[in-house]
C-alpha cells in the first residue's frame, strides 16, 4: 500500500520537478522508484487491507508490485537515450508512466470490480498519451488514436459486463471477508444467472483485449510498433503483467463459474498461442516481431491460468519476471541499435557482434531466455507452466488441457525461427549499415549485465518464491 | 565395481517440483564421459591449425559443450538430464553457424529447430511420466523407472523420448538435418556433431526410453528396429554415391548408427554391449574419418573425391593412420570396429533373423563406399595438385595418432572396455525386467 502511494507521490513530484528543471526529472523519478521498490518489503509485512474491502494487498500482490515497480525502475533509470525524443517534456513522460504504475499496482491488489475498472483505467489512460508521446512522429500518433479508439471500446465492454454481474448478483465484491461476493450472493432469481454469465463473458473479454490476447489482439501489432520504444517496452512488460494478474484474480475468484468459460478461455490461449507464433515468422521489423510474440507469451500465461487454481500464481509470476525482464534487454538493446542506424529491421543487427560483442551477448541470451531453452528462467517458466497443466490433467475428472500443452510446445519450437532471426543477424551476418552504432553507456550495460545474470540463476531462487507467496 | 550407481552430487535443487541436481554415474556413463573426455581434445587438435582453432570463442564454447555432454550422461534427474541436453546444443549451434560454410545461417538453423523440436517432445514425454506416474522421488531416474504408469500415457511418453532420440540419432525418416548439417559445419563443428552429440541419442535410449517399453510392449521397439535397419542400407547406398568425403561420410555415420540403435532395441545384454563398445568405436572412427577428410582439405582445397589422387605417394605416414582409420570403420578383424559390429550383428540376428541378415550388408557397404574413397584419395596417379600437401603438424600427427592407438587397442583388446560396462548393463537390465506393469 505503502509503495502505491509512494508511486504516485513520486509521479507528481516528477511533474512539478520537470517545470523547473526537466533534467532533473529522470533522477527524481528513479529515486522515487528505488524508494517505492525499498516500501514492498514494509508492504509484505504489513499485508493491507481497507475498510471498505476495496484493496487487498496480500503477500502475492506486493510481490508482483515489487516485479512491476522493478521493471519501471529498469526502464526509467535506464531511459536517457531512449526518452530522448521527448526534449523538454521528458518529465511528463516519466510522470505518465509512474502514473500508469499505480494502476498496475492497483490491479494486483483489487478485491471489488470497481478498483478493476478504476486500476484499468488509470493504466490504461495515460497509456494512450504515451503512445502518442512522440508528436512529430506520424506511426506515433497513428499509434495513440488505434489504441485509444480500441482501447475505449474494450473498456466499455468491460464496465458492461461488470454492469451486469451488479445486476446479477449484487455485489462488485470479489473476495475478502465479504460474505456477498459476487459468487456467493443469493442471484436474484429470474434471468440471474443468464445475466451473470454474459457479464464474464463481457469482461473476460474486456480483459483479454488490454493483454492483447488473440482473437482480441488487431491492436497490438501496430500499437506496439508505433509506440516510442520505450513506451513499447513499458506496454509489453508491466501493462503485460498487470493484465494477467487483473485477469487472473477476476478468473479464480469466481473459478471460471462453469466449464464453457474454462474451454472458452483455453481456446483463447490456444489462438494466442497460434496467432501470435506465426505471424512473427514473416515479420521483417524487429519491434513488429516482439509485439506477436507477446502475444504468444499471453497465449503461455492463459495456459497457466486455466488451471483454475491459485497454486499456479507464483508459476505466473517466475514466467512474467523471465519474460519481461528479457523483453526489457532486447528492447533497451534494440532501442539503442534502431536509435543509431534509424530502422527497426533484423538488418539493423547485422554484424552487432564484431562491433559490439558484450551488447550482442547480453541481447543472445535474453533471446535464449524467451525463446524457453535451459538453463535460463524463460526455460523455466514455461516448464512450470507444463507440468502445472499436466498436473492438473492427472487429477481432474475430465483430463484437464493436456493438450493444450501439446500446441504450446508445438509453438514453442515455432518461435525459434523468429527469435533466432536477430541473433543469425548479429553473429551470422555481415555489417550492412554504414551508420555508426557507438558502444552502450557502461551503466546501461551493466545493468543489463545483471538482468541477464538474474535470468540464469533465479530458477534456483523459486524455491523461496513460493514459500514467499503462500507464507 | 559392482555397476550399480554411485551418485557423485546430490543436492536440493528445486523442491517443490521434485527436481534434483543429481549427477552420478555407472559404468556406461564412465564409457561415455571416457569417450566425450578423449574426443574432446582430439578436436581441439584437429582444429589447431584453423583460422577458428586457437580463438578464445571456439575454445570456450567447445568447453561449455564438453560440460554439457557430461552432464548429459552423469544427470541421474530427468529434468537434469534434459537441461543439459538442450544446453549442448546451443554451442554446437553456435559453432557451426559462426565457422560454417556456404548457406550456413539456413542449415544451421533448421539443425537447432529440427533437434529442438525433437527434444521438447522429450520433455512433454519427462512430464507425462511424472504426472501420470507413480514416481516418489519426482524426476529421480530410478524412481521414474520404478513407477507404474497407465500404458496409454507411457505410450505417449516413449513416443516423445524416442523422437528426440531419433533425431539426435538421425534414425531413418529423421535424417535430413543430418547431411547438410554435417558439411556445412567447420570440421570441429562436424566432430562434435558425429562423435559425440549423437551418442546422447544412443544413451538417452539406453538409459531413459527402455524404462518405458514394458509398459507400452515391445511392438514399438519392433518397429523402430526396423527403421534403424532401414537407415542402415538407405544411408551406405546414399553413401556409395558421394563425391564429396564429407557427406559421404556423413551418410556412413547413419548407417553404423543404425546398426547400434539395432543393438540397442533388441534389450539383450549382448546387444547393449556391442552398442556402447560401438558408440565408442564409431566415437572414435568417425571423429578420425572428418579428421583425415580436414587434413586432406586444408590443404588440397577441396573434398571433391575426383579431384584428389595418390596423396599416399608424398605423404606415406599420413595415408598409413587414414587406412588405419578406415579400417577401424569398415570393421576388420583386430581393429575396433570389429569387435563391436561382431557383437551387434550377432544379437541382431539372434532377435530377428531378418533383420540380421539386412543389417549384415553394412559391413559389404561400408567396404565399398570407404575403399572407394581411400582409392580415389590415396592412391593412383600422383596429381600434380599433390606438392601442395605438405607434412603433418605436430598437432595433427599428434591427433590422428592417437585415435589409431585406440583402434588398435580396443581391436586388440576389448576386454577391459567390455568389462567397464558389463556389470552395469545386466543391472540395468534386471532392473527393467523387474519392472511391474500395471494391470
Amino acid at each position: 500500500m505503502i509503495a502505491l502511494v509512494v508511486v504516485l507521490l513520486t509521479a507528481i513530484i516528477t511533474l512539478f520537478v520537470n517545470l523547473m528543471n526537466s533534467r532533473w526529472s529522470r533522477p527524481v523519478a528513479t529515486l522515487g522508484l528505488a524508494i517505492a521498490l525499498g516500501t514492498c518489503f514494509y508492504d509484505y509485512s504489513n499485508p493491507y487491507i481497507d475498510a471498505t474491502e476495496m484493496l487487498y494487498f496480500s503477500h502475492a500482490s506486493t510481490i508482483f508490485s515489487a516485479l512491476t515497480i522493478l521493471l519501471g525502475l529498469i526502464l526509467v533509470g535506464l531511459s536517457e537515450y531512449s526518452v530522448s525524443y521527448a526534449g523538454k517534456n521528458r518529465g511528463d513522460v516519466y510522470a505518465l508512466m509512474l502514473f500508469s504504475l499505480c494502476g498496475a499496482l492497483i490491479l494486483f491488489s483489487y478485491s471489488n470490480l470497481l478498483m478493476l475498472f478504476l486500476g484499468v483505467e488509470i493504466l490504461s489512460i495515460p497509456l494512450y498519451v504515451l503512445a502518442g508521446s512522440d508528436k512529430d512522429n506520424l506511426a506515433s500518433n497513428e499509434s495513440s488514436l488505434k489504441y485509444f479508439l480500441q482501447g475505449a471500446f474494450a473498456t466499455g465492454i468491460l464496465l458492461f459486463g461488470i454492469a451486469l454481474i451488479y445486476g446479477a448478483s449484487g455485489s462488485f465484491s470479489i473476495g475478502g471477508s465479504h460474505e456477498n461476493t459476487i459468487i456467493n450472493y443469493q442471484l436474484y432469481s429470474g434471468g440471474g444467472l443468464t445475466m451473470f454469465n454474459m457479464g464474464v463473458f463481457m469482461m473476460m473479454f474486456g480483459l483479454a483485449f488490454k493483454i492483447a490476447a488473440a482473437p482480441f489482439h488487431f491492436w497490438s501489432a501496430d500499437v506496439y510498433e508505433g509506440a516510442p520504444d520505450a513506451v513499447t517496452a513499458f506496454m509489453a512488460s508491466i501493462v503485460k503483467t498487470a493484465g494477467i494478474m487483473a485477469i487472473t484474480i477476476f478468473l479464480l475468484s469466481i473459478g471460471f463459474l462453469n466449464k464453457q468459460w474454462e474451454m472458452t478461455f483455453a481456446i483463447m490461449a490456444g489462438l494466442s498461442l497460434v496467432v501470435g507464433n506465426f505471424s512473427a515468422l514473416k515479420q521483417m521489423s524487429f519491434k513488429r516481431t516482439l509485439a506477436y510474440s507477446s502475444i504468444s507469451h499471453a497465449g503461455y500465461l492463459m495456459l497457466g491460468i486455466t488451471i483454475n487454481d491459485p497454486i499456479i500464481i507464483p508459476t505466473l509470476w517466475f514466467y512474467l519476471f523471465a519474460y519481461a525482464l528479457s523483453t526489457l534487454v532486447l528492447m533497451i538493446g534494440m532501442n539503442w541499435v534502431a536509435g543509431h542506424t534509424g530502422k527497426h529491421d533484423f538488418t539493423a543487427f547485422n554484424g552487432l557482434a564484431k562491433k559490439h560483442p558484450f551488447l550482442s551477448a547480453l541481447m543472445a541470451v535474453a533471446m535464449l531466455s524467451m525463446a524457453g531453452l535451459p538453463p535460463l528462467s524463460g526455460f523455466f517458466g514455461k516448464y512450470f507452466i507444463f507440468a502445472e497443466v499436466f498436473n492438473h490433467s492427472a487429477i481432474s475428472k475430465d483430463g484437464g488441457f493436456w493438450w493444450l500443452v501439446l500446441v504450446a510446445a508445438l509453438n514453442s519450437v515455432i518461435s525459434i525461427y523468429y527469435y533466432f532471426k536477430v541473433i543469425i543477424a548479429m553473429y551470422f551476418s555481415p555489417s550492412v549499415t554504414e551508420a555508426e552504432v557507438p558502444s552502450m553507456p557502461k551503466i546501461n550495460l551493466v545493468v543489463l549485465t545483471i538482468i541477464c545474470l538474474a535470468l540464469l540463476v533465479a530458477p534456483a531462487l523459486v524455491n523461496q518464491l513460493y514459500g514467499l507467496m503462500f507464507y | 565395481m559392482d555397476g550399480s550407481t554411485v551418485n557423485i552430487i546430490d543436492a536440493e535443487w528445486l523442491k517443490f517440483a521434485g527436481i534434483r541436481f543429481t549427477l552420478g554415474y555407472d559404468g556406461i556413463s564412465l564409457m561415455m564421459v571416457l569417450l566425450t573426455n578423449l574426443a574432446l581434445p582430439i578436436i581441439v587438435l584437429a582444429s589447431w591449425d584453423r583460422v577458428y582453432g586457437q580463438s578464445p570463442l571456439f575454445l570456450g564454447l567447445s568447453l561449455l559443450m564438453q560440460a554439457a555432454l557430461v552432464g548429459v550422461f552423469l544427470a541421474q534427474d530427468g529434468i537434469l538430464f534434459y537441461v543439459f541436453w538442450e544446453l549442448a546444443l546451443i554451442p554446437i549451434y553456435f559453432i557451426s553457424a559462426i565457422w560454417g560454410g556456404e548457406n550456413k545461417n539456413r542449415i544451421t538453423l533448421k539443425f537447432f529447430i529440427y533437434t529442438f523440436f525433437g527434444s521438447i517432445f522429450m520433455l512433454v514425454g519427462l512430464l507425462l511420466w511424472k504426472a501420470y506416474g507413480s514416481s516418489t522421488n519426482g524426476f529421480a531416474w530410478m524412481s521414474l523407472v520404478q513407477s507404474q504408469i497407465p500404458s496409454n500415457i507411457a505410450f505417449w511418453a516413449f513416443l516423445g523420448f524416442a523422437l528426440a532420440f531419433a533425431i539426435k540419432l538421425p534414425l531413418f525418416p529423421f535424417h535430413t538435418w543430418q547431411p547438410d548439417t554435417y558439411t556445412v559445419a567447420p570440421a570441429g563443428g562436424t566432430m562434435l556433431l558425429s562423435g559425440i552429440m549423437l551418442k546422447m541419442g544412443l544413451f538417452g535410449f539406453i538409459k531413459w526410453a527402455l524404462p518405458l517399453v514394458p509398459h507400452v510392449g515391445e511392438n514399438l521397439l519392433h518397429f523402430l528396429s526396423i527403421l534403424a535397419v532401414i537407415g542402415i542400407v538407405y544411408g551406405s547406398i546414399i553413401a556409395i554415391k558421394q563425391n564429396d568425403m564429407k557427406r559421404l561420410v556423413a551418410f556412413s555415420s547413419m548407417a553404423h548408427v543404425g546398426l547400434i540403435a539395432a543393438g540397442i532395441f533388441t534389450q539383450t545384454l549382448e546387444g547393449i554391449q556391442g552398442a556402447i563398445i560401438q558408440m565408442l568405436n564409431h566415437g572414435i572412427t568417425a571423429i578420425g574419418l572428418f579428421f583425415v577428410i580436414d587434413v586432406i582439405e586444408r590443404r588440397m582445397e577441396t573434398r571433391e573425391l575426383t579431384l584428389l589422387s595418390g596423396i599416399a605417394k608424398v605423404s606415406p605416414q599420413f595415408a598409413v593412420m587414414m587406412l588405419i582409420l578406415v579400417m577401424g570403420s569398415v570393421a576388420v578383424p583386430l581393429t575396433n570396429g570389429f569387435v563391436g559390429e561382431f557383437i551387434l550383428l550377432k544379437s541382431v540376428y539372434d532377435s530377428n533373423a531378418t533383420l540380421g541378415v539386412i543389417a549384415g550388408l553394412t559391413i559389404i557397404f561400408c567396404a565399398v563406399y570407404l575403399l572407394r574413397m581411400v582409392q580415389f584419395s590415396l592412391f593412383g596417379p600422383s596429381n600434380t595438385q599433390n606438392e601442395k600437401f605438405t607434412p603433418l603438424t605436430w598437432a595433427e600427427g599428434l591427433g590422428l595418432g592417437t585415435l589409431c592407438f585406440f583402434v588398435l587397442w580396443i581391436g586388440l583388446n576389448p576386454d577391459p572396455f567390455f568389462g567397464l560396462t558389463e556389470r552395469s548393463v545386466a543391472n540395468l537390465l534386471s532392473l527393467f525386467n523387474s519392472i511391474k506393469v500395471m494391470p
